[in-house]
């Protein structure tokens, strides 16, 4: 399969000013992460809020400069981009924003905000405007009716269609889904995840799928990357990450997952402390002053990701 | 049904206000001068008799409210005066409301982060600054840089009087500085808010250009706020109109205002007041109409 998306050794720290200390300090947001995402392939990006995920899709999207590391678009590096590569790098990829309330502009009405990217991109000549809105509303479950309608007249599973319908209007090759089902109710959960996997099944789009749902990222995921503290600390096919989680981190995060079932036992692995901020990132293993099983060179040594089987990697010494 | 009563509600308040304001502003000037009062043996003695007050300030009322307007002291007839006064005033004010709009607008923008936060503050501070200044000093450089520009044969400004155009351009600069600098402080926040929105990232990441996501994004709803702003500069163009028009010489509704008190012509004096009041509370209700159409989420709230 064609590889999409390229990310090597992604950094980025926000650089923050103290008043009272002139030493300068930095937020690592993303810290040295690197992966890849393949044709009609979904990435899901999971981990607790503040571990980097949204940021990462910013830094693939370049709405933010990377401080260092490279993104490839189908192995064109993003740093060797003339003004018209941007473009169609602009094309190629498009977001899906975690609040459907927030992510339409208020003031147009749904045919301009769907006309906008097809007139930028040149998609369709100007006649054919009316009859691809149409097309696109249709794709996303909506009726014609809806085209001069404004975004407040619609409730939030509708608004996150036209989200969609946006994003796929460009004939984009990836969408980066930054949360895009976590502020719906669980009805309308499904509903866009399967318009989202019947979007890739049929246009044969690559996702990023950012979520904090462990149960979303399993149902739409090929492959998963465990974010904690700017670092992947798990990367692998979902069913190999789920099932046989290596890192402390992650079996946490599974075992923190509901069951539906009254009689399974709970073995819910709570994680002492709480996550330790960007700006002091501790020395050593991120995770050992919250892992149970910590020992002596998880205080020293920084773990990198190693082989646990196949494709599945974890960042931890006791593997 | 419900629309229609808050309609009809809103302007019963407004012009009931307005009257209160008119009778308040008419008893005042009804009060001769150098009236006084003391309490002797426990009984209230005054140089006038309250009653003749009253009776005074309703004759004025009514006769406003026929408006038969009367004459002044020095025998001209007042509706005269307030026309031509008037004017003067409504060129100045709706002008210096035009160039403190569009000049706040732009430096507004100009002095917006647009989404990066570590830009630096100094545009923010040459907006703050002005505000402070007073009216006067305005005023006063404004005149300064006239008979500068005079004194080298160049009469685009007139330092002050009436009569031909330029006589008012210096006015019009020196009343609109300090409200531009108030909308350019509220368009420079509505614009930076605007700029967190998530469909701005959402325009960028489709592939808007700067200038496309300023003007269809972020301005479409930053104007709103801007908008709602203008209400509040009202009362500031108002309240320095006084200081501008006397300065400048300028033979508007103020000065006129001045005239009469200098001679003790209180009735006249009430009459221009109340025009004067009337003539805020139109032009603060046109604003909230205008703020009401630009806003469609608020218009039923600001019926």
């Amino acid at each position: 399969m064609n590889e999409i998306i390229k990310v090597l050794n992604l950094k980025k720290y926000f650089e923050i000013h103290d008043v009272k200390n002139s030493e300068k300090k930095y937020v690592k947001a993303v810290d040295g992460i690197s992966f890849s995402i393949n044709e009609g392939e979904t990435l899901g990006l999971v981990g607790e809020s503040g571990s980097g995920k949204t940021t990462t899709g910013k830094l693939i999207l370049n709405l933010i400069k990377p401080t260092s590391g490279d993104i490839f678009l189908e192995g064109k590096s993003l740093k060797s981009f003339n003004k018209k590569n941007m473009k169609k790098f602009r094309k190629d990829i498009q977001v899906v924003f975690q609040n459907p309330y927030a992510a339409l502009d208020p003031k147009m009405t749904i045919r301009d905000i769907l006309i906008e990217p097809l007139s930028i991109h040149k998609i369709v000549s100007k006649y054919e405007y009316n009859n691809e809105v149409r097309r696109l509303l249709s794709i996303v479950g909506l009726s014609e009716k809806d085209m001069n309608k404004f975004p407040h007249e619609f409730s939030g599973g509708q608004r996150q269609r036209i989200g969609i319908a946006k994003a796929i209007a460009v004939r984009p090759k990836f969408i980066i889904c930054d949360e895009p089902v976590s502020a719906l109710d669980v009805s309308v959960q499904s509903q866009i995840l399967n318009l989202l996997c019947d979007l890739q099944r049929d246009l044969k789009i690559s996702y990023l799928f950012i979520a904090h749902g462990l149960n979303v990222i399993r149902h739409v995921s090929d492959k998963v990357a465990v974010m904690y503290l700017g670092k992947i600390v798990e990367y692998g096919d979902t069913k190999s990450v789920f099932d046989d989680c290596a890192h402390p981190y992650t079996k946490a995060l599974v075992s923190s997952a509901p069951i539906p079932d009254p009689k399974r036992k709970n073995n819910n692995i709570v994680l002492k402390g709480e996550i330790p901020s960007p700006i002091n990132i501790p020395e050593g293993c991120p995770f050992h002053p919250r892992c149970k099983d910590a020992i002596e060179i998880c205080k020293n040594k920084k773990p990198f990701l190693r082989k646990v089987t196949g494709d599945h990697m974890a960042a931890c010494h006791l593997i | 049904m419900i629309t229609h009563r808050n309609i009809i509600r809103k302007i019963f308040s407004r012009v009931l206000v307005l009257f209160a304001f008119t009778y308040i502003s008419i008893f005042i000037f009804s009060i001769p001068q150098g009236y006084s009062w003391k309490i002797i043996d426990g009984r209230f003695v005054s140089t006038y008799p309250l009653y003749m007050i009253v009776k005074r300030c309703n004759n004025i009322f009514i006769s406003l409210l026929e408006l038969n307007l009367g004459h002044s002291m020095m025998g001209k007839a007042l509706n005269e005066i307030l026309f031509t006064s008037f004017k003067r005033t409504a060129l100045l004010i709706s002008s210096s409301i035009v160039l403190a709009f569009v000049l706040g607008v732009f430096k507004g923008i100009s002095d917006s982060n647009k989404g990066n936060k570590n830009c630096a503050s100094t545009k923010v501070l040459i907006s703050v600054i002005p505000i402070s200044i007073p009216d006067v000093l305005i005023a006063a450089i404004m005149q300064s840089f006239a008979i500068w520009l005079n004194k080298k044969d160049i009469y685009m400004f007139r330092v002050a009087g009436t009569g031909t155009l330029a006589h008012s351009f210096l006015p019009i600069i020196a009343l609109s500085i300090l409200p531009a600098f108030y909308i350019a402080r509220i368009t420079s926040l509505a614009v930076n808010d605007c700029y967190k929105k998530a469909y701005v990232l959402t325009a960028l990441g489709k592939g808007c250009s700067s200038a496309r996501i300023l003007w269809n994004h972020v301005m479409r709803n930053a104007i709103r706020g801007i908008v709602e702003g203008l209400p509040s500069i009202t009362s500031i163009i108002i309240s320095n109109t006084l200081i501008v028009e006397y300065m400048f010489s300028y033979p508007g509704l103020t000065t006129s205002l001045m005239n009469h008190i200098t001679m003790g012509d209180g009735r006249s004096s009430a009459i221009i007041i109340v025009f004067i009041g009337s003539f805020y509370f139109i032009l603060n209700g046109l604003f909230h109409v205008v703020s009401a159409v630009v806003n469609k989420s608020n218009r039923r709230e600001a019926i």
